[in-house]
C-alpha cells in the first residue's frame, strides 16, 4: 500500500469544492463591498462615479471642470445624466457627445461632455 | 536664346532659359559706390531688391527684349551698416525687431529662411463674410500654373503637397471625421543637401549670365519720384551709404524690397503726393500682418503611443522633404469662421497626474486601451484677421540715408486667438470620436497665449490688393492704384494672409506679374 492509497478521493473532492465556493462567494462580498464603499466615497453620485475605473483621479479632473463651468448644478447634472445612462451605456453616451460637438473642458484636457460631468459630480461629492 | 538643361526639358511648361547653367557669365554685379556722382540711368524696368521677389522677377525676363536694372540695398554678404538702415521701433504686442526680423543683402530674407513650403489654400483667397477685409481680386486659379514653376525655384520638388502620403511609410493619424485633416509641407533644398536655397548665392551666377539685366549693389533707393501731376512715376533717386548719389529714370518700375520696406520706400516718398506714394486712401502701411507661432499649445495624447516619423520631423522620399501638420478643413473653416492655422507635432512629453486622469477616464468611457499610451507638445502658425490698425507708421528718427525710420504698432485680436482655440477644440473632439486620443488645450488666457507668443518673420499686407483703390493699394495686377508704371511685388500684397508660409507663394504671385509684365511692356 502506498501512501496515496490511504487518500479517500471522495472527501478530498468535496473539501476541494468547497474551498472553491468560499473563495467565490469570499471575492464576491469583497467585490460587493468595494464597489459599495466606493459608491458611498462617492457620496450622493455613487451610482454615476463608479462608472469610472479611477475616482480619485475622477475627482481630479472633475475639480478642473467645475473651474471651468461656474454655473454648475450637480444635482441636475446628475438626473440628466441618469436619464440618460438608463437606457445607454457610457460608451454610447459619450459617443453621442462626440457625434453632435458636446465636449467640456478639465484643465484644458477636451473630454466628451458627460464624461467630464460625471468627473465634476465626484467633485461635487467629495 | 539658350537651349534647355536637361532637367527642364522633363518638365514642359515650366522652362526657364536662366537655368542653362552652361553658358558664360555675361556681366559682373555693379558696385552702385563706384558710380560718379549725379549719373542719370535710363531702363525699361527697376528692380527695386534683390530678395526672392526681385530674383525671380528678373530671371522670368530673363532674355526679353526688357532691358532690367535691379537695385539692391546691400552687398553679397552680410553687413552691419546697411542691415542698420532697417532698424525701427516697436509697440503694442511683443514682436521682433525691425531690424531682426529680416536681412538687407543679396538674396534678401532667403539667406535666413526657414524653407517651409505650402500653397495658399483656396478659401484664403475668398472674400468671407464674417471675416472684414477679406478676399483677393482673384482666386487660386490665378495662381495656380505659377506653382509648379515657383517649385523649381524653391527648390522644394515636385508639387505634390498633400499627396505625400502616398510616399509616407506609415498611415496618418486617424483623425475620422470633423474640422482638421492631415496636410503636408514641402521644404527647400538646395544643392549640396544645404537646406534652404538662399536666393542670392544660388541664383547669382544665373543673374550674371542675363544679358538684359544690370545689377547694382549698395544701392539704395531714396525715393519714388512722381511726375509733378502725379500721374506716373518719373524717376527713383538713389543713394550709397558712401554719399553717392544718382537717378535711375525707368519706363517702369517694380518694387521688391519686402513686406516692411516696400511701405516704407512709398511712405517716405512724398514729395508730390504728401501722403506718400500710394497712399491717397490712408492704406500704405495698414494691414500689417505675420503669422503668430505661439509655442507649445497644445499635448496630444495618442492611446496606442502611435505618431507617425514624418509628423514630428522633416522625412525624404521620392525626391521631395515633408512634414504633416494638422489644417483646418476648408468647410470648417467656412463653418466655424475660423481662419488658416497649420499645427505641428512637436516632441514627446511626459504626462502629470490631471493627464494620467485625463487618460484613463476618456479610454475607459471610450472602451479602448491606453496601456502604451504617448504624450506630444504642439505648435503651431496660424492666421491673423486683417487689420487696418496694425501698422507701420514714419516716425521722426531718421536713418544714415536721411530716411524716415518705421514704427510698427502690433496687435492680436482676442478673437485671434479665440478662433484658433477653437480649432483646437475641434481636433480634441475628432481625436476621441475616433478613439485615437485626446487633446490638451494649454491656454485660456490672452495673458496666457501671449506669454508663448513667437513670430514667423512672415511680413505680409502692407501695400494690400484690391480692385478698388479704396480697399487696396495695388489692383489685380499688383499695379499701385494711379500709378501705372509701378508695380509691387512681394507678400505686401497679400490682402488675406493664409497659414501657409509665404516665401513660395510670393513667388508664384511674382512669376504671374512677370508674365503681366511682358505683355504690357514689349
Amino acid at each position: 500500500m502506498t501512501w496515496r492509497a490511504g487518500i479517500e478521493r471522495r472527501p478530498l473532492l468535496a473539501g476541494l469544492v468547497g474551498a472553491l465556493g468560499l473563495g467565490i462567494l469570499g471575492g464576491g462580498a469583497y467585490e460587493a463591498a468595494r464597489i459599495l464603499h466606493r459608491n458611498e466615497k462617492a457620496g450622493a453620485y455613487g451610482d454615476l462615479v463608479s462608472r469610472l475605473p479611477d475616482p480619485d483621479g475622477a475627482r481630479l479632473l472633475g475639480h478642473a471642470v467645475i473651474a471651468g463651468l461656474p454655473r454648475f448644478n450637480a444635482a441636475e447634472t446628475a438626473r440628466s445624466l441618469r436619464k440618460a445612462l438608463a437606457i445607454h451605456s457610457l460608451a454610447d453616451v459619450t459617443a453621442s457627445d462626440l457625434a453632435a460637438g458636446r465636449v467640456a473642458e478639465a484643465g484644458g484636457w477636451v473630454l466628451p461632455e458627460s464624461l467630464a460631468l460625471i468627473c465634476a459630480l465626484a467633485a461635487a461629492a467629495a | 536664346m539658350r537651349s534647355q538643361p536637361d532637367s527642364d526639358k522633363r518638365n514642359p511648361g515650366s522652362a526657364f532659359p536662366w537655368r542653362a547653367s552652361e553658358g558664360p557669365i555675361l556681366n559682373s554685379f555693379l558696385d552702385a559706390r563706384t558710380l560718379p556722382a549725379g549719373t542719370v540711368i535710363q531702363t525699361d524696368l527697376a528692380i527695386i531688391g534683390g530678395g526672392a521677389a526681385g530674383i525671380t522677377l528678373a530671371l522670368a525676363l530673363a532674355h526679353t527684349p526688357i532691358r532690367m536694372l535691379m537695385l539692391e540695398s546691400g552687398g553679397l554678404a552680410f553687413d552691419d551698416s546697411t542691415q542698420a538702415l532697417y532698424s525701427g521701433e516697436e509697440a503694442g504686442v511683443h514682436y521682433l525687431k525691425l531690424d531682426g526680423s529680416r536681412l538687407r543683402y543679396f538674396g534678401g530674407s532667403t539667406n535666413h529662411w526657414g524653407g517651409w513650403c505650402r500653397p495658399l489654400d483656396k478659401s484664403d483667397f475668398e472674400k468671407r463674410e464674417w471675416l472684414p477685409y477679406s478676399g483677393w481680386p482673384f482666386g487660386r486659379e490665378a495662381l495656380e500654373p505659377y506653382i509648379p514653376r515657383a517649385q523649381q525655384l524653391v527648390e522644394a520638388g515636385e508639387p505634390i503637397y498633400d499627396d505625400a502620403k502616398r510616399l509616407a511609410a506609415d498611415a496618418p493619424l486617424n483623425l475620422g471625421k470633423g474640422g482638421l485633416y492631415t496636410t503636408y509641407f514641402q521644404f527647400s533644398k538646395t544643392r549640396g543637401g544645404v537646406l534652404p536655397t538662399h536666393f542670392g548665392k544660388r541664383y547669382g551666377d544665373d543673374l550674371r549670365r542675363i544679358p538684359n539685366l544690370d545689377l547694382y549693389l549698395h544701392a539704395n533707393v531714396t525715393a519714388l519720384e512722381l511726375a509733378p501731376d502725379a500721374g506716373s512715376l518719373d524717376r527713383l533717386e538713389v543713394a550709397t551709404l558712401s554719399g553717392n548719389h544718382f537717378t535711375v529714370k525707368p519706363r517702369y518700375t517694380v518694387l521688391a524690397a519686402g513686406g516692411i520696406e516696400n511701405a516704407r520706400i512709398l511712405l517716405v516718398s512724398n514729395d508730390v503726393a504728401p501722403r506718400g506714394v500710394g497712399n491717397a486712401n490712408d492704406l500704405v502701411g495698414r494691414f500689417f500682418a505675420d503669422h503668430c507661432i505661439p509655442r507649445e499649445v497644445a499635448t496630444l495624447v495618442t492611446f496606442d503611443g502611435n505618431m507617425p516619423a514624418y509628423y514630428t520631423a522633416t522625412q525624404s522620399a521620392g525626391g521631395v522633404h515633408f512634414r504633416a501638420a494638422l489644417s483646418p478643413t476648408e468647410d470648417f473653416k467656412q463653418q466655424s469662421s475660423v481662419l488658416g492655422s497649420l499645427t505641428t507635432v512637436e516632441n514627446e512629453v511626459a504626462l502629470d497626474d490631471l493627464a494620467k486622469a485625463a487618460v484613463a477616464a476618456a479610454a475607459n468611457a471610450l472602451g479602448v486601451d491606453a496601456g502604451s499610451a504617448r504624450a506630444f507638445s504642439l505648435g503651431t502658425g496660424f492666421e491673423l484677421a486683417p487689420d487696418p490698425d496694425r501698422r507701420l507708421t514714419l516716425t521722426g528718427e531718421r536713418d544714415a540715408l536721411g530716411l524716415q525710420r518705421l514704427k510698427l504698432d502690433m496687435r492680436v485680436s482676442n478673437s485671434d486667438f479665440a478662433r484658433y482655440r477653437s480649432t483646437l477644440r475641434e481636433l480634441g473632439r475628432q481625436l476621441l470620436a475616433a478613439r485615437t486620443g485626446l487633446l490638451r488645450i494649454q491656454h485660456r488666457t490672452r495673458d496666457g497665449w501671449l506669454s508663448v507668443v513667437d513670430w514667423g518673420n512672415h511680413h505680409m499686407g502692407t501695400t494690400r490688393m484690391h480692385d478698388d483703390p479704396k480697399h487696396g493699394v495695388v489692383n489685380a495686377n499688383s499695379q499701385v492704384h494711379g500709378v501705372p508704371n509701378l508695380y509691387i511685388a512681394g507678400s505686401s500684397v497679400f490682402p488675406t494672409y493664409g497659414s501657409s508660409n509665404p516665401t513660395m507663394n510670393l513667388v508664384a504671385l511674382t512669376l504671374r506679374l512677370a508674365d503681366h509684365l511682358k505683355m504690357v511692356m514689349t
